[in-house]
């Protein structure tokens, strides 16, 4: 895995700030506010926006939400009723109700039922999910598919604005294709945006020397989250420091010893746990069950092997193995179903999740992962140039995504989408997203991550690729070129037909030949310095036509993946053509603070362009 | 008109204040003064009060406008040729009419000139295109960039025109203002217009320079022998006709000539001067006049013949100016003998061309083509009158963009000193009128510019969010037109080339761009440039137009944009308005 720690922890600190509070604190009673609006000259609708006496607080916040964006929309004032026979005039609907049964004739949905419904009937607006997300979700589908909005980042919004409010007649479901939707953007952390834009899914780290507290590792989002526990946690669970002295037999045995870690070259190395000792289990199991019961929150609690190789090699482990064709990950999935079998009684709605990853990639011969285990692959050697199912480069990893699928009741994917050595270069793999989350999909993944640049806002066409992502987390059949244009002519302005021919001209770059993993460099033979100028021109265009400020702003953004890369291939010439400074001045302004996941900082940036002769 | 009003205050305020300059935010650049020559031309000043405007409108940066010789040294954008250009640029000082321009960056100074007449005012826009991102797009609608500081970069641009004489028949192009920013010259009628017009004075003149209610009783001989009678008018079937002159009659001539060198002294600021036949044909059959037309190988050889005499004549008085006629009807195939004079202007009108395909590539083209290319062979300029709409119906789909380049190449390729593209003249609201009209003026302006980079750039900067809709109802409307598609400027709501599957698709486009509208204005243009596809539904299925609001709507977007002709023919709303009320 890719992501340290203490970024982790710096992250889920962010965007806190009091931003949720109860929303039914927030509901006033609707003459009161109808009066308060009044006073503040608004105008107020003949609609009213009626929810159930037995609202979720979801539905309360989208009630509150649809109420804002309707004012911005037409500034009318659409007042609020906490019932749905409280008010006689026409009315926008939130929730199931008595007559979406007598309407439509369906039953309640259950209450994490993400998929909703809204449609037009007797000149009102119903607008109904289930009660955790779904009805939320569908408030803000109805925004923006009727109404033309977006919430394209946390700080940008689009809200056309309509002479007077009328509605359309409508009628419109959908469903979610991902059941846990993980953007992994820095800005799609912002649990407002979020949740506007159907996220559900989360990852937190547990670090020993940052106990948990609720403050900091729980971050609360409208409509609640699916979040998944951990990652690498063999030796936060069971930490060499409080057992390796008494119990070195708890460990690796490697080269006839036991080792809680390994110099390789110059470079120390973690090494795992001796899963076939009954105490290892044991403790795991232990420390698992306190977890869980100290931290409910979590759908998926994560007992997987550290970031390394060195798997224990004692006969009995080995036996094992051997047994299950060689496949260290049937020892590790024989290890971790105990696990979980011994917590399902209590938490029957819990998973335990896994790693297949590195020495454990290759799926098992005979065990099969239980049916509350859940088994989570990283493609991170694949090529990101093209699909992971048209690449020869990519057929080792869809092997094995194909074997665990076929042993698996769920996998879950941990999936990669930037160039961690180099967020702010050119990576153009946006037509790579949309066929590999299908193929994920379609293996039985009920989760995906997209990790991408998750330490600072900047990055390579950070805010489309955020939104795209989003979009397909969703629904992985969506017209992806429709989604681009709208955001880029929406986001852009003016000047998103230049940012469009910037989009396509760096993904002319992929040839059947090229490929691009995560980490790859800018004397790659993809770019070329015609690519660059043509690039500079095409924004020089765009900085002219931008409307304003703000938009210029964002243009200027989008531009320093070319200056970046100007600089990482021409250093000299960039710093003698204002590129480099342009290019600091800009992530400065902009507060872009990593480039790259790490060893590459601002600081050693600077000083490879500044020392460049 | 409100651009007009705020121009020309700024222009009171720049002479009054001169010390108002804001202090640059950054504080690290210096203050920019724009200077003016001296002898700066009306047009000049005009432009410099035009740029101080803009620029303030951009930054909110006020450059005050100063005279060159005021001992000045800081940084300035210059206006018009002075010394410093001739010793930078190396090279003389462009002639008065030269409408080319040119500006460059030297030493922290803009340059930007070109003739006084309008080489120097075009440059001012252009640069405000150019470097800034300002638009134009209608008398109506500017689009601005705000920058929140005003840079100038390094520069070096030149231009010059594509066609002399620039026509943009558009009602929503006859804003002086806006004809001016967009480097149009050309009008039908002299109007007072920065810079200046290239006006062409009228067209069928032989009636109004020779009225038979003047002349015909005492002498009939001045008029058309038909049928071995003399006449000034034909009946044919119930319609009067109007005759023509007898063109070999000495007197013809002379009183012709006499009244033009009267109206030219009269009404000086035409470049143009017509003599033309009436809009008929009926061209005298007499002996004298059928000799020439034997001699020089066709009617537009007496033509030809008659109108040379009035050009030699008025030549000395007037040496800048030109005698048009027409190439049309019974005068389009050219003589085969004699040559218009160096001072006469032959006028072609491919009034029956099929503009689904350019001239060049339809069959249904070809003699007009033949026609256009004998006249250029042997004339040492050409005038093109030429149609861009749909003169039956304004406000239908009419797929004829790709043609407009094409065409437009064809005429200047073959002597086209000028080009009059003939449009919705008569009120705003035809078929894609605002985008129609803005493509024409930067055609005219350089018949070599890139089409769909205009196209694009006029959609996005037009209509916003829902721009990327329209561009596609835009490519779905072109796409209509295939190889064997002709189309002419009476195309039908019947025409094979719509489908109710096209009005559907259109209609869902519009619904769509409707949705992300930015606000009521850009809805507003979204509606306007979705009446086309209401007024197809509405002659195509007047019934269901009726009953499902398409009616409704189309008279709501009507009214609401002040649209008073849905055709060429006067009383084309209330038929429009009938057809649909009362179909069955």
């Amino acid at each position: 895995m890719t992501t340290s720690r203490k970024d982790f922890i710096k992250l889920a600190g962010l965007g806190l700030g009091g931003l949720i509070m109860p929303v039914s604190s927030i509901l006033a009673d609707p003459a009161i506010a109808i009066k308060k609006a009044k006073a503040q000259g608004k105008k107020v609708s003949s609609y009213g926006i009626v929810l159930n006496s037995d609202s979720s607080e979801s539905e309360k916040w989208a009630a509150t939400e649809l109420q804002h964006w309707l004012y911005k929309i037409s500034k009318e004032y659409v007042p609020i009723y906490n019932a749905y026979n409280a008010y006689a005039g026409p009315k926008i609907a939130i929730g199931y109700n008595d007559e979406v049964k007598a309407k439509k004739g369906v039953a309640a949905p259950a209450f994490d039922d993400e998929s909703y419904h809204y449609f037009t009937a007797d000149g009102n607006v119903y607008i109904y999910g289930g009660k955790e997300r779904g009805t939320m979700y569908g408030v803000f589908s109805f925004l923006e598919n009727e109404f033309g909005c977006r919430w394209y980042t946390p700080q940008v919004s689009l809200i056309p604005e309509k002479p007077s409010l009328s509605f359309q007649a409508c009628d419109h479901r959908e469903q979610p294709g991902i059941q846990v939707r993980n953007n992994f953007y820095f800005e799609a952390f912002d649990a407002t945006w979020a949740a506007r834009n159907k996220m559900n899914g989360r990852m937190f780290l547990w670090d020993p020397k940052n106990t948990p507290n609720d403050g900091i590792f729980y971050k609360k989002q409208p409509g609640g989250e699916e979040t998944y526990w951990s990652v690498h946690t063999f030796y936060p669970l069971m930490p060499p420091e409080e057992f390796f002295a008494k119990h070195p037999e708890y460990y690796s045995l490697i080269n006839g010893k036991r080792v809680h870690e390994v110099i390789k070259g110059d470079r120390k190395q973690l090494a795992q746990l001796c899963l076939s000792n009954k105490d290892v289990l044991k403790i795991i199991t232990q420390r698992i069950r306190e977890n869980i019961r100290k931290y409910p929150e979590f759908l998926i609690y994560d007992v997987s092997q550290n970031d390394y190789y060195n798997p224990c090699e004692c006969d009995k482990c080995q036996a094992i193995v051997k047994k299950e064709g060689g496949h260290e990950s049937g020892l590790m999935i024989w290890f971790v179903n105990q696990v979980a079998e011994a917590i399902e009684k209590e938490f029957p709605d819990k998973y335990i999740g896994t790693l297949a990853y590195q020495y454990t990639r290759s799926a098992p011969k005979t065990v099969r992962p239980r049916h509350n285990v859940v088994v989570r692959l990283c493609p991170i050697e694949a090529c990101v140039a093209h699909p992971l199912h048209e690449c020869p480069e990519n057929k080792s990893f869809m092997d094995d995504l194909k074997a665990w699928s076929a042993i698996s009741p769920h996998l879950y994917i941990w999936d990669y989408v930037v160039n961690f050595a180099r967020y702010l270069m050119p990576y153009p793999n946006f037509y790579v997203l949309q066929p590999n989350i299908k193929t994920f999909r379609d293996n039985k993944a009920i989760g995906i991550m997209e990790q991408a640049n998750h330490q600072s806002r900047g990055g390579e066409l950070e805010e489309l690729k955020c939104y795209t992502i989003a979009r397909l987390l969703w629904n992985p059949e969506c017209d992806m070129e429709e989604v681009v244009n709208d955001f880029i002519y929406g986001y852009y302005g003016r000047a998103g037909r230049y940012i469009r021919e910037y989009f396509d001209l760096v993904h002319s770059l992929v040839k059947p030949d090229t490929h691009m993993y995560i980490r790859f460099d800018a004397n790659d033979k993809m770019f070329s310095d015609t690519f660059v100028d043509q690039s500079f021109a095409i924004f020089e265009k765009a900085y002219k036509v931008a409307d304003n400020n703000e938009i210029l702003s964002r243009v200027e953004l989008t531009a320093t993946s070319i200056m970046y890369l100007k600089c990482r291939r021409q250093p000299v010439a960039a710093r003698n053509d204002g590129t480099y400074q342009k290019l600091i001045r800009i992530v400065e302004k902009e507060g872009v603070t990593h480039f790259a996941e790490y060893r590459e900082t601002k600081e050693t940036f600077k000083k490879f362009v500044e020392a460049a002769q | 008109m409100n651009k007009i009003v705020l121009a020309f205050t700024t222009l009171l305020i720049s002479i009054i204040t001169v010390n108002q300059l804001q202090a640059d935010p950054s504080g690290d650049q210096p203050p920019y003064r724009i200077i003016l020559n001296t002898e700066a031309s009306e047009s000049e000043r005009w432009a410099a009060v035009e740029l101080q405007y803009w620029l303030f409108r951009i930054s909110g940066n006020y450059l005050p406008i100063q005279s060159y010789q005021a001992g000045y040294t800081g940084p300035g954008i210059v206006l018009g040729y002075t010394e410093e250009v001739k010793e930078k640029a190396g090279v003389p000082m462009p002639a008065f009419d030269d409408e080319s321009f040119h500006y460059f960056s030297d030493s922290g100074n803009v340059f930007i000139y070109g003739g006084k007449e309008r080489g120097t005012m075009y440059a001012v826009f252009t640069f405000l295109e150019n470097e800034f991102g300002c638009r134009w797009y209608t008398p109506l609608v500017t689009v601005v960039p705000q920058k929140q500081q005003l840079v100038f970069g390094a520069y070096n641009y030149k231009s010059a025109p594509g066609i002399r004489v620039r026509n943009d028949f558009y009602y929503e192009a006859f804003d002086p203002v806006w004809s001016a920013r967009n480097k149009m010259n050309g009008r039908m009628d002299f109007v007072k217009q920065p810079g200046g017009v290239e006006a062409f004075w009228r067209v069928h003149t032989f009636y109004p320079l020779v009225p038979p209610a003047e002349f015909y009783e005492k002498h009939p001989e001045y008029y058309s022998l038909i049928n071995g009678k003399r006449v000034y008018e034909v009946m044919k079937g119930k319609r009067h006709e109007l005759a023509q002159l007898c063109l070999s009659n000495k007197n013809v001539l002379k009183i012709l000539t006499d009244r033009l060198r009267k109206h030219m002294r009269d009404q000086p600021d035409y470049r143009i001067y017509d003599v033309s036949q009436n809009d008929y044909y009926n061209p005298c059959e007499c002996d004298k006049c059928q000799a020439i037309v034997k001699r020089e190988g066709g009617e537009s050889g007496l033509m030809i013949w008659f109108v040379n005499q009035v050009a030699a004549a008025v030549e000395k008085e007037f040496p800048d100016k030109y005698i048009g006629t027409l190439a049309y009807q019974y005068t389009r195939t050219p003589p085969s003998n004699i040559r218009p004079r160096h001072n006469v202007v032959v006028r072609l009108c491919p009034i029956e061309a099929c503009v689904a395909h350019d001239l060049k590539s339809c069959e249904h083209n070809k003699s007009f083509l033949d026609d256009l290319e004998n006249w250029a062979a042997i004339s040492p300029q050409l005038y093109i009158w030429d149609y861009v709409v749909n003169f039956a119906h304004y406000i239908m789909p009419y797929p004829n963009f790709s043609v407009l380049q094409s065409n437009i190449k064809t005429f200047r390729d073959n002597k086209a000193i000028g080009i009059m593209e003939q449009a919705a003249y008569q009120s705003r609201g035809g078929e894609f009128a605002e985008l129609k009209a803005y493509l024409i003026a930067k055609l005219l302006w350089n018949p070599e510019c890139d089409t769909r980079v205009v196209v694009e750039d006029f959609i996005n900067g037009y209509y916003g969010r829902g721009g990327r809709f329209v561009l596609e109802y835009f490519d779905l409307t072109q796409a209509l037109v295939t190889p064997d598609t002709h189309m002419k400027i009476g195309l039908q709501p019947n025409d094979k080339m719509f489908t109710d599957d096209y009005v559907q698709k259109s209609m869902a486009l519009f619904s769509e761009a409707l949705k992300v509208a930015d606000n009521e204005t850009i809805e507003d243009r979204l509606l306007l440039t979705a009446l086309p596809i209401l007024y197809l539904k509405c002659m195509r299925n007047p019934v269901e137009a009726r009953t499902d609001g398409t009616y409704a709507k189309t008279l709501a977007v009507i009214k609401k944009q002040g649209i008073t002709h849905v055709a060429e023919y006067g009383q084309s709303m209330d038929r429009f308005r009938k057809l649909v009320e009362e179909a069955k």
